[in-house]
C-alpha cells in the first residue's frame, strides 16, 4: 500500500533528475540548428516598415542590436565571413534605416564593416549617401563619405567635395576644412585615417568596439611610421629597401613591429607599406 | 389619469441570418393609473420583459403608442420620475453600492444633501448599509438584487417598474421587498411589476394582467377574484385560450 | 445636461480604472521602461534615441492595451452584458450615453498617459544621469510633443471604438473592427507613398485597386500623422503649427465619429 503511494513521488524524482540531462542534449541539437541557419532571414523593407506600425523606432533598435551582436560574435570568435555577409549587412542596415532614417549608429556600423572589412565601398557609400540625405544637419555622413573616397577609392575630387559639404554643415572637428582643401597633400599619407579613427574612438562607448578601433588605429600608426622610415631610407640610399628588416639593419627602427592583426608587413613597389593581414582578422575574399 | 398608457402595441424581433421575424407581443393595450399597482403575470417567454423594455425605451414598438406621463419612452424626460429594476440586475461590478446610488441621484438631478440622506436610509432598509463600501462584485445574488432595488428607488421616483423583483431572494429578503412595495403604495406611487411568483402578485397588486404567448389575455382586479386563488384564475385563463 | 454626461463619465472612469487589467498593463509598461536602463548598455552612441524609442513605445503599447481591453469592455460589453440597462433606465438620451462613455474613456486614457509619462520621464532622468555624455541631443520638449501626439491618436482610436460599439451587436466585432482600423490607419500612408514612388509604379496595380486605395485614403484615418516617435528620439524640431494641425485633425475626425455614433445609437434597439 505504502509502495503504491510512493510511485508518483518516485516518477517525479526520476523526471526531475532526467530533465536537465535531457535539456543539455536538446540545447546541443538546438545550437546545431541555429548554426546551420547562418545569418537568418531578412524581411524586405516594403513589408517590414508598414508591418512595424508605430513601433518603427523600437524595432529598428532591436534589429540593430541583433545585427551588432551577430557581427560582434563573428569577430570575437574570429569566424570566417564570406562576401555574402556583405550583402547581409547592407540589407539589414537598409531595413533598419528605412524604419528609422535618422539612426546614425546603424549607418556607421554597417558602412564601417562594409568599407574596412569587406572593401565593398559601393555598398558602404550607398548607405552613407542615404544617411546624408536624411541627416541633413549632420556633418558626419559627408565626412565619412569623403574619407572613403579619399582613403579607399583614391578619388580626391569627390572626397574633397564631400569634405567641403561636411565642413559647411558645421559642428564637426576643425580639421575638416583644411583637410578638404589640402587633400592632395595627404595623397600618400595615412594621416586622415588616423584622424578619423581618433575621432571615432572619442565618440564610442561600447568597450568591444573601442578595442576593435584601437587595434585598427594601432596598426595604421605602425604603417604610417614604417612608411616614413621607408622614405627616410630611400632618401639615404636612393632606392627602396628590399625588406623591412633592412630598416632595422640601417638602425632606422629598433625592432620589426608586430601586426596587431597577426599578419606580416611588407613593402609595396611604390614605397608604401602594407600587411598580409590586410588589416582584418579574416579574409572575406576566400 | 393614466401614468402608463399602452395602446395597441406590437413588437417582433428579427433574428438569425435569415432575418426571420418572431412576434414577441401583439396588440397590447392597458393603462396604469396614478397610485395603482399593476402586476403582469405569465409564463416565461410570454412577453412580459418585452413590454417593460418598451416602456423603458430600450426597444421601440413596431406598431402602437406608449405614453409615460404623456411622454414617449424614447424621450429621456419619461424616465426622470421612473425607477427600474432589471430582471437580472448586472451592475458595474467595480463600483461600490454608494457610488452606484450616487450616480442614480445625480443623473436625476437630486440635490446632494438630500441624496446622501436617502442613500443612507435606503441602504439601511435593505440591510446593505454595512456593506456600502464594498465593490458590487463581492455581493451575493440576493445582495445584488437588493442593491438593484435601491438603485431603482433612490431618486424617489413617482413610477416604479420592477422586473422579477423577488428572484434570487431568500424568504427574509422577499418579505423585505414586499414591505417596500407596500410602503411605496402607501406613499401613492405607481408600480408596474412582473413576476411569475403568483403569491406575491396576489398580495400587493390592485390589478393583474395575464399574458400568454405575446397576447394580453385578461385583466382583472382583486375583487374579480372572488374566492378563487390567483393560480386558479391564471391557469384557467390560459387553458381557456389554448382551447379556442 | 452636461452634469449628466459628466456623472456617467465619472461612473465609466471609476469602473474602468478599478479593472484588474489596468494594473497588469501598468506593470507591463513599467517593466518595459525599466528594461531601458539595462538595454542601453548594449548600444554604441545614440543612447538617447534608444531610451526615447523604448519609453514612447511602452506608452503607446500600454495605450493600445488599455484601448483594446478596457475601452471595449466599457462600451461594447456594456451593451453585450445588458449593464447598459442600469444607465439607460435613468433619464439619459442615447447621445448623452455615447458622449458620457467617450469622455469617461478619455479620462482613463488621460490618467494612464499621465502616470506613464511621469514614469517614463523618471526612467529617462535616471538613464541620463547614468550616461550623461550620450544624451546630448535629447530634448524634453520634443519628447512631450510626441507623447501629446500619441495621446491624440488614442482620442481618435477610442472614438472609433465608440462608433463601432454603437453599430455592431457584439464586443468581439467591435474589437476586430477597431484593430483593423488601427492597423490600416497606421499603414495607409506608407502604402500610398510607396505606390507613388518609382518602385510602386512598377508594381502595376489594376485600376480598380488604385481607385480603392484612393478612396480608402480619404475614409481611413491617417494615424501615422500622430506618430512622432522617430522625430522625438532624434530631437528633430517639430513646428508648433504641425501640432495644431494634428490636433485639429483629431478633433474633426473624432467629432465626425461621435456624431455618427450618437445618430446610429439613437436608432438602435437594446433587446
Amino acid at each position: 500500500m505504502i509502495l503504491k503511494k510512493l510511485i508518483p513521488f518516485f516518477c517525479l524524482g526520476l523526471l526531475i533528475v532526467f530533465c536537465p540531462i535531457y535539456q543539455t542534449g536538446l540545447e546541443e541539437k538546438r545550437m546545431a540548428i541555429l548554426k546551420d541557419s547562418g545569418m537568418g532571414y531578412i524581411i524586405p523593407s516594403e513589408f517590414s516598415a508598414p508591418a512595424s506600425l508605430e513601433f518603427k523606432g523600437i524595432i529598428s533598435d532591436f534589429l540593430y542590436l541583433k545585427m551588432s551582436t551577430y557581427l560582434g560574435g563573428k569577430i570575437i570568435k574570429r569566424e570566417m565571413m564570406d562576401m555574402s555577409h556583405a550583402d547581409f549587412f547592407y540589407d539589414a542596415a537598409d531595413i533598419i534605416t528605412t524604419l528609422d532614417p535618422f539612426f546614425w549608429d546603424a549607418y556607421l556600423m554597417s558602412s564601417m564593416v562594409l568599407s574596412w572589412d569587406f572593401q565593398r565601398l559601393d555598398l558602404a557609400n550607398k548607405l552613407l549617401k542615404k544617411a546624408m540625405e536624411n541627416r541633413t544637419w549632420d556633418y558626419k555622413p559627408p565626412y565619412y563619405l569623403g574619407f572613403n573616397y579619399h582613403y579607399f577609392l583614391k578619388d580626391n575630387a569627390n572626397a574633397s567635395r564631400y569634405l567641403m559639404e561636411a565642413a559647411e554643415r558645421g559642428g564637426g572637428p576643425s580639421f575638416i576644412l583644411p583637410l578638404a582643401t589640402r587633400l592632395s597633400v595627404y595623397q600618400s599619407q595615412l594621416a586622415p585615417a588616423i584622424l578619423l579613427l581618433e575621432e571615432q574612438l572619442k565618440t564610442t562607448r561600447d568597450p568591444f568596439m573601442i578595442k576593435h578601433l584601437h587595434t585598427r588605429l594601432k596598426a595604421i600608426i605602425i604603417l604610417d611610421k614604417l612608411e616614413k622610415k621607408v622614405k627616410e631610407y630611400k632618401d639615404r640610399h636612393g632606392s627602396l629597401p628590399e625588406k623591412l628588416s633592412d630598416l632595422k639593419s640601417d638602425q632606422l627602427i629598433e625592432d620589426l613591429p608586430e601586426d596587431p592583426y597577426g599578419g606580416e608587413f611588407y613593402i609595396l613597389p611604390n614605397g608604401r607599406v602594407f600587411t598580409t593581414s590586410k588589416l582584418r582578422f579574416f579574409n572575406p575574399d576566400k | 389619469m393614466a401614468i402608463i398608457d399602452l395602446n395597441n402595441v406590437s413588437k417582433s424581433y428579427v433574428s438569425g441570418f435569415l432575418m426571420r421575424k418572431k412576434k414577441a407581443v401583439s396588440n397590447i393595450s392597458f393603462k396604469v393609473g396614478n397610485g395603482e399597482i399593476l402586476g403582469i403575470i405569465g409564463a416565461n417567454g410570454a412577453g412580459k420583459s418585452t413590454i417593460i423594455k418598451m416602456i423603458q425605451g430600450f426597444i421601440r414598438p413596431d406598431k402602437g403608442d406608449i405614453l409615460i406621463d404623456n411622454n414617449k419612452p424614447f424621450d429621456p424626460a419619461s424616465r426622470i420620475k421612473m425607477g427600474y429594476l432589471p430582471e437580472n440586475p448586472y451592475f458595474y461590478t467595480n463600483l461600490t453600492a454608494v457610488e452606484l446610488l450616487r450616480f442614480s441621484t445625480s443623473a436625476s438631478g437630486m440635490p446632494k444633501q438630500l441624496a446622501d440622506k436617502r442613500i443612507k436610509t435606503l441602504l439601511e432598509t435593505v440591510d446593505l448599509y454595512p456593506h456600502r463600501k464594498q465593490r458590487l462584485k463581492t455581493y451575493s445574488k440576493g445582495m445584488t438584487q437588493r442593491a438593484g432595488i435601491c438603485f431603482a428607488l433612490v431618486h424617489d421616483p413617482q413610477v416604479v417598474v420592477l422586473d422579477e423583483p423577488m428572484s434570487g431572494l431568500d424568504p427574509l429578503g422577499r418579505k423585505m421587498v414586499l414591505d417596500l412595495i407596500l410602503d411605496l403604495k402607501a406613499q401613492g406611487k405607481t408600480i408596474l411589476f412582473c413576476s411569475h411568483i403568483l403569491n406575491d402578485v396576489e398580495r400587493v397588486c390592485d390589478r393583474v394582467a395575464v399574458m400568454d404567448k405575446g397576447h394580453l389575455r385578461k385583466v382583472f382586479t382583486r375583487e374579480d377574484l372572488g374566492n378563487q386563488t390567483m393560480e386558479e384564475v391564471f391557469l384557467h385563463t390560459i387553458e381557456e385560450r389554448s382551447e379556442c | 445636461m452636461l452634469n449628466k454626461v459628466l456623472s456617467l463619465s465619472i461612473l465609466t472612469f471609476l469602473e474602468g480604472v478599478r479593472d484588474r487589467a489596468i494594473f497588469g498593463i501598468g506593470l507591463f509598461a513599467l517593466a518595459m521602461m525599466s528594461v531601458t536602463l539595462v538595454v542601453l548598455g548594449f548600444f554604441m552612441r545614440e543612447l538617447d534615441k534608444v531610451a526615447v524609442d523604448i519609453n514612447l513605445s511602452a506608452i503607446s503599447l500600454a495605450g493600445l492595451l488599455v484601448t483594446f481591453f478596457l475601452s471595449i469592455n466599457l462600451m461594447a460589453k456594456d451593451i453585450d452584458k445588458r449593464t447598459i440597462y442600469c444607465v439607460m433606465s435613468k433619464p439619459f438620451s442615447r447621445a448623452q450615453y455615447v458622449w458620457g462613455k467617450y469622455i469617461g474613456i478619455l479620462f482613463i486614457i488621460s490618467t494612464a498617459f499621465a502616470v506613464l509619462t511621469f514614469c517614463s520621464s523618471l526612467t529617462i532622468v535616471i538613464a541620463k544621469m547614468q550616461y550623461t555624455n550620450w544624451f546630448k541631443a535629447f530634448s524634453w520638449i520634443e519628447y512631450f510633443k510626441a507623447v501629446y501626439a500619441s495621446f491624440l491618436m488614442f482620442v481618435v482610436l477610442n472614438a472609433f471604438i465608440i462608433f463601432f460599439s454603437s453599430i455592431t451587436s457584439s464586443s468581439f466585432l467591435t474589437l476586430l473592427f477597431s484593430i483593423c482600423t488601427y492597423i490600416a490607419g497606421q499603414t495607409i500612408e506608407e502604402v500610398v507613398i510607396y505606390l507613388k514612388s518609382a518602385n510602386g509604379q512598377e508594381a502595376q496595380l489594376s485600376e480598380f485597386i488604385q481607385k480603392m486605395i484612393d478612396i480608402l485614403q480619404y475614409i481611413l484615418p491617417n494615424l501615422s500623422v500622430f506618430d512622432l516617435k522617430v522625430q522625438a528620439s532624434h530631437a528633430i524640431h517639430l513646428p508648433l503649427d504641425y501640432l495644431l494641425a494634428i490636433t485639429g485633425y483629431a478633433a474633426i475626425y473624432s467629432g465626425i465619429l461621435m456624431i455618427a455614433a450618437s445618430l446610429m445609437f439613437s436608432r438602435r434597439e437594446l433587446p
